[in-house]
Parts: structure tokens; C-alpha cells; sequence
């Protein structure tokens, strides 16, 4: 019994997982008691001053660690960390939030201090995103990565997980922080990509091993990724969009707001117009943001300054290239109006499509629908 | 005393000749009717005794067995009726004994002795002629459709006393010859034509190819892009129908009784378009004497499925065994029925359910359900499927713009082109069109370049192509090399082949819309 309220990881894997004790009552005994191990330690009269009678006996009854142990145990077996206030790994940007998580269930590698600049940037956004958001997410987690910024993110689908990949192709630390189970990937079609996290960056969660998502997890979890960030980057959502709660939390923490414009016509980027018009910092290119987040890092080295987006030299197209190309933007456009448009026979027109996707220069989002690339 | 006709029936989609004999004996007076009959053809006694009574003909009280051979084969319908008649007078020995093993009976009796309709003449009298009989006797209704053999001596008959005095001789009647047999050399109409359809470039590119090597079409976009109207004039694009063809497509719809009166050889490529409530049963065909379903019923020509995801998903994984062997084999205790299934399959879909897609301002849909919506086609469906195109709608300047659109006429001379290479190409072996070329005709038939073959491995590892994917890709760009007439697949049938292939899913890589 002695070693076991010793081991730190243990205690506090007990007192994260005691049924029915909530997260109100337990940071009210936090507060009030100071550390995990006093309040192991704290008589039963104490505790039920404290949360009420019911609450008091399931921490007692929860003494014995029995679930703690296995839960250990199972944490082990899954390759599964955990971190809590006071742990060396714990980030540290979250202490200054004024409810930081008490536990997170870790996959694959938590540094300790992110990066050279110790610099986050969240990036959120639509699920159901369009072409648009999904390209300019793409784009930037590449940039930013690239820079030496991590990305973190909520590993969903649309922006989310188009932030994160671009993160991944920019050879950069991404953080994935889930509204689930630890171990339970969600939605199923990010499998890839969590695994790829898993490897190259991590993946955080509240919520241990098993815990089916809900609805209510996720502005939760919301907090957790604008926590982590030093400016949140909103790309892409509707009027009332979860991406906008994520904004209102970063805004009370105290967090720069980035949002990308979009079209006063379309749905998917009334919230990030609306965020412009309420202050948020209108970007239009990654450079915007790492010259805003210049101001915020101490340890920033000016000889990195200059970033380069790489364009596409139109000089170095053949005419009918340069032609296709100035058809296209990041709206999609039908094949059948790029053929119009070029006045070229059907097979040339495709033959000339894919000659310009294997250089890279255009991208095919849908069938038979065209872009640009960024 | 012993008689004995011909009769005929119709199994699968081919005629069987049936020998009807009578044999009038002492003993009980009774009708007897025995050979493995069904119902329809039990209930023949009735109708005949009744009918001959009413022609002037009484049966003596005596007992009447009646055989129909060879007993092994399960004998339906309303057909024999007359021949069943016919050998009955003939046994009572009131006309003499005539030689009819040259001729085949065919018809439905009514109580007062008319002779009426009957479905399938055009396999039974087919098959008759193919096994040496030379005359026929059939109801009136039907003399064009048995017309449409020619050589075949028709004779169509209003009623019973009619057939008799026919065969007694004291009756003349004038050999039927159908005018309408031969096949015009004119082009069927359809009422419609390509030039109607404005813009849509890539799809019409798409169908020429299509039509040119009888590939499998899908094509994917909102509500009012112009899929239906297009599949509706893919028929005026595609050659006509051969002899041969027409004969098979005539007689298929002979045995479903949809052949119109005037009995026409159907020279119309078949067109089907069936509502996606449709069962498997009445798609592929079925019943407990098998009737062909829709699948047969397009043989030779289009089916098209509207609205794909809503078909019951059984409907459409039962179309699978069709789309590759291209007939259906149906089993039934008493035998298997094979009915031909060589149909090209033209499928049309919304993108999601509420058809707005990709189109999010107006798409009301959750990443979910237009994932799932566009789930519904299976894998192992979409495989088979060679063009997959996704269409826009067109704006209202291209609909009204006057610009020239080629006509199906023009378009249809280059198919028929296309068509002659491929057949030429392949006469030595059983296939016609680069669409039924397999794996071991693939590697007879198509040789790479090594530049071409090093492309076409790039693009399998970028793009994870499945291996049927890259025979389906092969035979794709066979078909777009003959259109430019070209020996050699180059890199751009390649590309284009893989333009049109599904290597993106159903519109898009599956999932890839959200997936991160």
C-alpha cells in the first residue's frame, strides 16, 4: 500500500477514473486539499465537507487502486503514457488555462517543450469542408510545419485532418487531441493518418482507453486544442460552427484569433468572416501568421525570417499550359468548362490536365473537377 | 386409331419441339392427357373437348389418351390446344390421315373454336424450321411474327374448322409472307438525337467510347445534369442491330408477349430502363417457369438503372454474375434456363441524397450520409463498370446557345468504324469488342510500349489501382486507340482511359471528400 501511494502515475490514474466524482468536485478538492497524495490521504469527514456524502464514500470505497491497477496495466499493454499537472512531460502552455486538464492519455511522443521556438499554432475548421478550406488547410500545415510551428489539431474530418497532413508533408510535429478514448479512432476514415501521428507526433486525449466519443466531449476537447496553441487558425465554418466555440475559448485564454476570408456568399465561411468582422486577424498567407507569431516568441531566430511559399513560375509553361492554367482557381471547375474555355478537342484537353497533375501544378479534388495547387 | 402432330414450347429463350399423339381406344369414355403437363396444359382437355363440339366435331364415348413427347421436358402454356385437336380428328379417322410431320401446330383454343394469340411463335417456329419442318399452322394473330423466318411456309388460321379444312384440303389458304421480314437497311427511329443535347463534351466523349467498345457506363452529378436524356439517345449512336441480333432480341420478346401484333422483327436496340423498386427476380428474371427479367429483356442493347443507390442493394449485386458472363443461368428443379444477358450497363446517380453535392451551399447533406449514400455501390459493381464520369448541369446559355451539336448520325458512322477494327481484330477468336477481351486475350491482344507500360505502372502505384482496375484500363484504352485508329496504345489513350476509369471512386476517392 505504501508504494503503491507512491507511484505517482498510479494516484493519479485513481483519482481520474473514481466513478461517479466529477471534474467540478474533483478540482473543488484539488483546490481545497493541494495534492493528489493529501487527498488520498484525507479522512472521510474531510471529504464529505468538501463534495457531500455520496461522493466521499466512492472515494474511499475506490481506495483499494484495484481499478487504477488494471487500468495500468491495460495503459501498458497499449503503448499508452500519461501526463498530469506535474509531470516533467505535462505541456506547460496548459497550466495557464484556468481548467487544465488533470490527466492526458498520451500516444506516441509528448516533447517536452515542442519545438525550437516552442511555438503551436490550432487549426480548425468545417468537417463537411469544401474544396477551398481543404486545399488552404493543407497548405497550411505544410507552410507552418515547415517553418518549425506544430500544428495541432482535432483529428476530424474536413480542415482537421487536412491540417494535420499538411503538418506530416512539411516534416513537422503535430498533436492530434481527440473527444474520445485514447485508443479509439474516430471518425474510422482518419485511420491513416492516426496512426501516422502516432508516429511522427501525438496523439492526447481526457479520455482513457474505451470511452465511446459523445457529443458533449467534444468543446471539451475544443479547449484542450486552443489551450495548446499560441494563435488559433479558423479555416472554413459555418454560422454556428464548433470551430467558433473553439475561437470564443481561445479568445478567453487570451489567444490570437486567425481566420482565412471566403466569399460573403458562401455558408462555409460566414463564421470566418464573421470572426474578421469581431477582430480576428484576416490571413491570406502562412507568412501572416508567422510574422504575427514573431511577436509573441522570444526565442524566434530573425535569420529564419524569411519564409517562401513556392509559386508557380508561369513563365516556364508552354502557352496552352499558361492558358489552362489561368482558368483555374481553388474553386473546382468542371472539365467541361476548362474544354470550352481552351476551345481543344476532349483528349487533348485531358492529356493537358494530366500533364499539369504530374507536375503538380493542378490538382483533380473531384472527378472531373480541377484546381490549382498551393 | 393412332395420330400424331407437332407441337411446340419454349424453353429459356429457345423453342423445343414437342410431339403431340392421340390415340382413340375402347373403353371408358374419358380424355386422357399425360407428359409431364403443367396446369395450363391440363386444362387443355376442357377447352379442346368443348371446342371441337362447338365446330361440329363430337367426341365418340371412347376412351381418348393423349401423349405429348418426350416426357421429360415440363410442357406449359396455352400452345397446344389446337395441335391437340388436330391429332384428336385425326385419330377419329373422319379425314384421312394426312402427313403432317412436316408441319407444326400452334395455337390457343377458345370454347367457341377460335384460335388465339399465343407468346413465343417466333423461338418455336424458329427452332422448327432449324430442325427440317417446312410448314406451319398458327394463329392469325401470329403469322407476322412466324413471317419473319424466311423459307418457312406460314399459315395462319381464325379458328378450328378453319385448321381443319386446311389440313383436309378443302380449304386453299395463301402461304404468309411478311413484307416487313427482311431487315430495312434504314436506320431505326428513336425520335431523338445527340445533337439535341448541348455542351456536356466529356460526356458525349465518354458515351462514343462507350458505345464504340460496349463498355459500362456510370455517371455521378445533380439532379438535371442531362444523365437520363443521354442515356436515352445512346441507342441512336450504337450500330444497328444484325440480323442475328434482331432475331435473338425479336425472340426473347416473343416469349415475354411483348412483341407488338403486327409482329415486326425488332430492329430498335432494346432500351430498358427499369424503376429502382424493382426485385431481383423481375431484374434478372424468374418465376417457377422462368420468364426472362430485365437484364435479358436489354440484351443485345441498354439497361439503364436511374438513380443507383436507391436500387435494393441484393437488386444490384445480383447484376454482377451478368455483367461478366453475360447470361443468366437460372435453376429450376426440372432444369436450368439460360437466358442471354448481354446488356451494356448505363447506371446514373446522384451524388448524395439531396443532389447538391459537391455544391455546399445548396448541399444540405452530412459528410456521412454522402459517404454513405455513395457506399451503396459496391466495390466489386463499381469494378465492372469502365466509364465513370461525373456530370454538371448544364447553365441555361449552353442550353439556349445555338451552337452546332453533332448529330447521332455522324457519331454513329464513327462507332460503327471503330466497331469494324475491333471485329477485325478479333475474327479469329469468339469475341467482337475490346469490352470482352480477358485476361489471357488481354496479353494476346494488347501490347505495351515500355514507355507506355513504365507510365502505366507510375500510375497504378500513385494511384492504387486494383488488378482488374488495370485490365478494365487496358481495354478502356484499346477502345480510345481504335477510335483514333491507332495499332499502338500511346500514353495519351492511356491518360484518357484513366480519366474515364473509376480510380476515383464514385465521385471522388470514397471517403477522400473528408477523409484528412
Amino acid at each position: 500500500m505504501k508504494d503503491e501511494r507512491n507511484d505517482r502515475d498510479l494516484l493519479n490514474l485513481w483519482f481520474n477514473n473514481i466513478d461517479r466524482v466529477g471534474d467540478v468536485s474533483k478540482r473543488k478538492l484539488i483546490s481545497l486539499i493541494g495534492s493528489i497524495e493529501d487527498i488520498y490521504d484525507a479522512s472521510k469527514e474531510r471529504l464529505t465537507d468538501i463534495i457531500g456524502d455520496e461522493k466521499a464514500k466512492a472515494i474511499i470505497d475506490s481506495k483499494n487502486m484495484s481499478l487504477a491497477r488494471e487500468l495500468k496495466c491495460m495503459l501498458r499493454e497499449k503503448n499508452i503514457s500519461i501526463v498530469y499537472p506535474g509531470h516533467e512531460d505535462y505541456p506547460q502552455k496548459l497550466l495557464n488555462m484556468y481548467d487544465p486538464p488533470l490527466i492526458l492519455y498520451v500516444k506516441g511522443i509528448l516533447k517536452k517543450k515542442l519545438n525550437i521556438y516552442n511555438m503551436n499554432i490550432g487549426i480548425v475548421g468545417a468537417r463537411k469542408a469544401g474544396v477551398y478550406g481543404r486545399e488552404l488547410a493543407l497548405m497550411f500545415g505544410r507552410e507552418l510545419a515547415k517553418e518549425g510551428i506544430n500544428i495541432i489539431s482535432g483529428l476530424a474530418l474536413g480542415i482537421d485532418g487536412m491540417a494535420h497532413k499538411g503538418a506530416l508533408i512539411g516534416n513537422g510535429y503535430t498533436i492530434g487531441v481527440l473527444g474520445c478514448g485514447i485508443d479509439i479512432i474516430y471518425p474510422r476514415e482518419n485511420m491513416e493518418l492516426y496512426y501516422e501521428i502516432m508516429q511522427r507526433g501525438a496523439i492526447i486525449s481526457e479520455y482513457g482507453p474505451g470511452i465511446m466519443p459523445n457529443p458533449g466531449f467534444f468543446p471539451i476537447r475544443n479547449r484542450i486544442i486552443s489551450g495548446l496553441s499560441d494563435g488559433l487558425l479558423v479555416i472554413e465554418a459555418r454560422k454556428k460552427s464548433g470551430s467558433l466555440i473553439s475561437a470564443d475559448l481561445a479568445l478567453e485564454q487570451g489567444k490570437q484569433i486567425y481566420a482565412i476570408p471566403g466569399r460573403i456568399t458562401d455558408k462555409n465561411s460566414e463564421g470566418t468572416n464573421n470572426l474578421i468582422k469581431q477582430g480576428a486577424m484576416c490571413v491570406t498567407s502562412p507568412i501572416d501568421i508567422i510574422n504575427d507569431l514573431r511577436g509573441i516568441a522570444k526565442e524566434y531566430d530573425e535569420s529564419l525570417e524569411k519564409h517562401e511559399i513556392s509559386t508557380v513560375n508561369k513563365n516556364s509553361l508552354a502557352p496552352a499550359e499558361k492558358m489552362l492554367y489561368s482558368c483555374l482557381s481553388l474553386e473546382p471547375t468542371y472539365i467541361d468548362d476548362i474544354i470550352k474555355k481552351l476551345k481543344m478537342s476532349v483528349s487533348d484537353t485531358i492529356n493537358l490536365l494530366y500533364n499539369m497533375e504530374e507536375k503538380g501544378l493542378i490538382k483533380q479534388p473531384l472527378k472531373g473537377y480541377y484546381i490549382i495547387s498551393v | 386409331m393412332f395420330s400424331k402432330v407437332t407441337g411446340g414450347t419454349v424453353i429459356g429463350i429457345d423453342g423445343a419441339l414437342i410431339g403431340v399423339e392421340a390415340d382413340i381406344n375402347d373403353g371408358l369414355p374419358m380424355l386422357n392427357l399425360v407428359g409431364y403437363l403443367s396446369s395450363s396444359v391440363k386444362e387443355a382437355g376442357e377447352r379442346v373437348r368443348t371446342a371441337l363440339k362447338n365446330s361440329g366435331f363430337f367426341l365418340p364415348s371412347k376412351r381418348i389418351t393423349i401423349n405429348l413427347s418426350p416426357a421429360d421436358i415440363r410442357k406449359y402454356g396455352s400452345g397446344f390446344d389446337l395441335p391437340i385437336a388436330i391429332s384428336i380428328v385425326l385419330s377419329m379417322g373422319i379425314i384421312p390421315n394426312i402427313d403432317l410431320t412436316k408441319t407444326i401446330i400452334i395455337g390457343e383454343l377458345g370454347l367457341d373454336g377460335r384460335v388465339s394469340f399465343v407468346n413465343g411463335v417466333l423461338p418455336m417456329v424458329y427452332h422448327a424450321f432449324e430442325n427440317g419442318i417446312d410448314t406451319c399452322i398458327v394463329p392469325y394473330e401470329n403469322i407476322n411474327e412466324a413471317g419473319l423466318i424466311e423459307g418457312m411456309k406460314v399459315f395462319g388460321v381464325k379458328n378450328l374448322t378453319e385448321a381443319i379444312e386446311f389440313i383436309q384440303g378443302n380449304l386453299k389458304l395463301e402461304a404468309y409472307k411478311n413484307t416487313e421480314c427482311s431487315l430495312s437497311n434504314t436506320f431505326p427511329d428513336y425520335n431523338c438525337d445527340f445533337s439535341e443535347i448541348k455542351g456536356q463534351k466529356i460526356l458525349k466523349r465518354g458515351m462514343e467510347i462507350a458505345a464504340s467498345g460496349f463498355h459500362n457506363v456510370l455517371m455521378t452529378g445533380a439532379a438535371g445534369a442531362g444523365k437520363s436524356m443521354l442515356a436515352k439517345r445512346l441507342p441512336t449512336i450504337m450500330p444497328m442491330l444484325s440480323f442475328e441480333e434482331s432475331i435473338e432480341v425479336t425472340k426473347i420478346y416473343s416469349i415475354s408477349g411483348m412483341l407488338d401484333k403486327k409482329g415486326r422483327l425488332i430492329t430498335e436496340r432494346p432500351f430498358r430502363a427499369p424503376h429502382h423498386t424493382i426485385s431481383n427476380h423481375a431484374l434478372i428474371g424468374g418465376g417457377s417457369i422462368p420468364k426472362p427479367g430485365e437484364v435479358t429483356l436489354s440484351h443485345n442493347g441498354i439497361l439503364f438503372l436511374d438513380e443507383l443507390p436507391e436500387f435494393n442493394k441484393n437488386v444490384l449485386e445480383v447484376l454482377r454474375q451478368p455483367l461478366e458472363d453475360k447470361k443468366i443461368i437460372i435453376s429450376r428443379v426440372q432444369a436450368a434456363y439460360a437466358f442471354p444477358a448481354d446488356f451494356m450497363l448505363v447506371a446514373a446517380m446522384n451524388p448524395c441524397p439531396c443532389g447538391n453535392y459537391p455544391n455546399l451551399n445548396k448541399c444540405t447533406c452530412t459528410p456521412y450520409q454522402i459517404k454513405r449514400y455513395q457506399q451503396k455501390i459496391s466495390g466489386p459493381l463499381l469494378d465492372r463498370i469502365d466509364i465513370n464520369m461525373s456530370v454538371k448541369p448544364v447553365l441555361y446559355d449552353d442550353i439556349f446557345s445555338d451552337s452546332v451539336e453533332e448529330c447521332s448520325k455522324v457519331i454513329r458512322e464513327r462507332v460503327v468504324e471503330t466497331r469494324q477494327i475491333q471485329n477485325k481484330r478479333y475474327r479469329e477468336e469468339s469475341i467482337s469488342l475490346n469490352s470482352e477481351l480477358d485476361g489471357r486475350l488481354i496479353k494476346k491482344y494488347i501490347k505495351l510500349d515500355n514507355e507506355v507500360e513504365d507510365y502505366l505502372k507510375k500510375c497504378i502505384s500513385n494511384k492504387d489501382i486494383s488488378a482488374r482496375g488495370i485490365s478494365r484500363i487496358l481495354r478502356l484504352s484499346r477502345t480510345i486507340a481504335d477510335m483514333e485508329k491507332c495499332d499502338r496504345i500511346g500514353k495519351e489513350h492511356l491518360k484518357e482511359a484513366l480519366f474515364y476509369h473509376n480510380t476515383l471512386g464514385v465521385f471522388g476517392k470514397a471517403g477522400e471528400l473528408y477523409e484528412g
